[in-house]
């Protein structure tokens, strides 16, 4: 095997696949990229045996072939390299060592034989349908911070995607929740996704997708089954097993008779937020919110750092004295762009609904603290 | 059961999580069968070779008694009735609805003239028909006052299949199902941590499951000996 490609496009790639790649391995092949080089195009794939990435990019093919090198090693290199140079790569007769050369610098990386790599998978997956790239970020963007790090709750670890139904309306539906709040994001329904199974997509599939759709500019071909999803666009392909689950019934959580309506500038609640939170205590970053008509105070206290308050106007007519977590008030007010947000309460221990006014797309969820 | 979430995490400044609930499995594989519950069983597999057109269910609180009416309607394609069915709906249209029935929970009705009297017609329709009907109760009948004494003759007369106390291996068995049906998995740790400080009941396992699952859910933990410390601390305090 021996090729010559641009470091840019090579860079660009090898971030791509490298980060699928877990730092640690057990598996020594695990931690390479697998590497073919054939017909003017370098394919790049990597796996951490939940998910695979295959990436094609144009390159200068002397001679055909294809080896497995570290990854991370290579990525390093290559992005060390200067910009705008051409990067030579060539695998020795053997097999098991591959030169990679630019400029001046010159590397020699060890190599595991290519049967060792684990086969990619290709599977049926016999549902499909695409979507906007720009609507899949925003499926992500308002939904996946809600997502649980927790990990026996292996369930909630990820964004649960299916199709359903808003009075009448056939929706795509995504939504997250660690068990403290929830996230739901919905969209038109894409033609022919409307017998897709609700899935669970795990939470490093998002990341990694969600990295790489930033540069992607047209629709992204979503494939499913059961157990796997695909996601295709541009020369990348994302293939990642399901998180093998059942979502809760997360509707009965998203309450329907609270009253308590209040409308406030996001950016100017944000700030409060923000600076009243600078004084809350501990891990769960207490803030207060008393509500008296159109006047909201947000309040915080410490028994080391002292206390704060700060006042702010609303648009409501409410009373009612309720604590939140602000670190979770301000991961929901920074997702809205709108210059409303309408917080809808009940009462100091159940769930608040918020929402961007201009926005009906995305509904966010808070349970509050006890104060 | 009273709010789990108000139980034991219950300090100022802390997290109320959401009530996500749980899915019960109610297939037939997964009814843990023990000596408590063994006879029970038999009953329901022994159908239709019952000897009366009732067969009572009779068991404390969460015993598994909705459990086997499932297993029951998956055999004999029975339709399960509202209680209050009874005194809402005739005894003929009830017994048209499928041809065998189900009443989970009577208890609340026994005792109401109206519901006896249209379910004396219902017992009648069905022992005419030579159908089927499971009826659970939390009482035995021999210990419940039924306001007709016709119907209490024939309930008396109907065979009783009891579910008793579990033992420790099935306690411990229901444990395990119930964090499994929350999606949670435990060590044996926290099982044999939990039996000899829990009331041996099936009603002391769903509450401590509950409990255990709002707590983990609320401070982001797993399920875990130290967990079921606090839980059962912040239930003594209760």
């Amino acid at each position: 095997m021996k090729f010559s490609i641009d470091r840019a496009a090579l860079l660009r790639s090898l971030a791509h696949v490298q980060s699928v790649v877990e730092r640690r391995n057990t598996i020594p092949i695990l931690s390479n990229v697998l590497l073919k080089a054939e017909d003017g195009v370098l394919t790049l794939s990597a796996t951490d045996m939940d998910m695979e990435i295959n990436e094609s990019v144009a390159a200068t093919v002397s001679a055909p072939g294809a080896t497995t090198a570290p990854a991370h090693t290579l990525h390093d290199i290559v992005r060390k390299f200067p910009d705008g140079s051409q990067v030579e790569i060539a695998l020795n007769a053997e097999g098991t060592q591959m030169n990679v050369r630019a400029g001046r610098s010159d590397f020699k990386l060890s190599c595991l034989p290519t049967a060792d790599f684990p086969e990619i998978t290709t599977t049926e997956l016999p549902f499909g349908f695409s979507i906007p790239a720009s609507e899949l970020r925003a499926l992500i963007d308002r939904t996946k911070f809600a997502m649980s790090t927790e990990e026996t709750r292996y369930y909630l670890n990820g964004i649960y995607v299916h199709a359903a139904d808003n009075d009448g309306v056939a929706v795509l539906r995504a939504v997250a929740t660690d068990g403290h709040r929830l996230a739901r994001f919905e969209m038109p329904l894409p033609e022919s996704a409307g017998d897709m199974p609700g899935v669970i997509i795990p939470r490093k599939a998002v990341g990694e997708l969600r990295k790489l759709i930033d540069e992607a500019a047209d629709s992204i071909q979503i494939s499913l089954s059961e157990n796997k999803v695909r996601f295709s666009f541009d020369h990348v392909v994302l293939t990642s097993k399901l998180i093998d689950g059942t979502f809760p019934d997360y509707q009965r959580v998203i309450p329907q008779g609270n009253d308590k309506i209040v409308e406030v500038d996001p950016k100017v609640f944000t700030g409060a937020i923000d600076r009243v939170s600078t004084i809350s205590d501990g891990k769960s970053r207490a803030l207060k919110i008393t509500l008296h008509g159109k006047q909201m105070i947000l309040s915080a206290s410490s028994p080391e750092a002292g206390s704060a308050t700060e006042e702010m106007e609303v648009n409501g007519d409410s009373d009612i004295e309720i604590g939140f977590n602000a670190k979770y008030l301000l991961d929901i007010t920074s997702q809205i762009e709108g210059e409303g947000c309408r917080l809808t309460l009940a009462d100091a221990a159940s769930p608040t609904i918020i929402q961007d006014n201009s926005d009906p797309s995305a509904l966010y969820v808070l349970m509050p603290l006890r104060v | 059961m009273a709010d789990p979430a108000s139980k034991p995490a219950a300090q100022s400044g802390s997290q109320i999580p959401f009530d996500l609930g749980a899915r019960h499995a109610f297939g037939r594989g997964d009814f843990l069968v023990g000596s408590s519950n063994a006879a029970a069983v038999g009953w329901i597999d022994r159908w239709p070779a019952w000897p009366a057109p009732i067969l009572v269910l009779q068991g404390p609180a969460a015993c598994g008694k909705s459990h086997l009416c499932a297993v029951w309607q998956d055999t004999s394609k029975a339709i399960f009735l509202k209680p209050e069915s009874l005194v809402k709906e005739e005894a003929i249209t009830l017994f048209e609805y499928g041809p065998a029935l189900i009443l989970d929970g009577l208890d609340p009705w026994l005792g109401d003239r109206a519901a006896e009297t249209t379910l004396f017609h219902l017992y009648n329709l069905l022992r005419e028909e030579q159908r089927t009907m499971l009826i659970t109760l939390r009482m035995a009948p021999a210990h419940t006052d039924f306001a007709i004494a016709d119907l209490a003759s024939r309930f008396r007369a109907a065979p009783v299949a009891t579910i008793q106390p579990p033992d420790d291996m099935l306690l411990g068995s229901i444990l395990i199902k119930l964090f499994s049906d929350r999606q949670l998995t435990v060590t044996q740790d926290v099982i044999s941590y939990l039996l000899p400080r829990i009331e041996r009941s099936f009603a002391a396992a769903r509450d401590i499951v509950a409990l255990a699952d709002q707590m983990a859910l609320a401070e982001k933990r797993g399920i875990s000996v130290p967990l079921m410390r606090k839980v059962l601390s912040g239930m003594q305090e209760e």
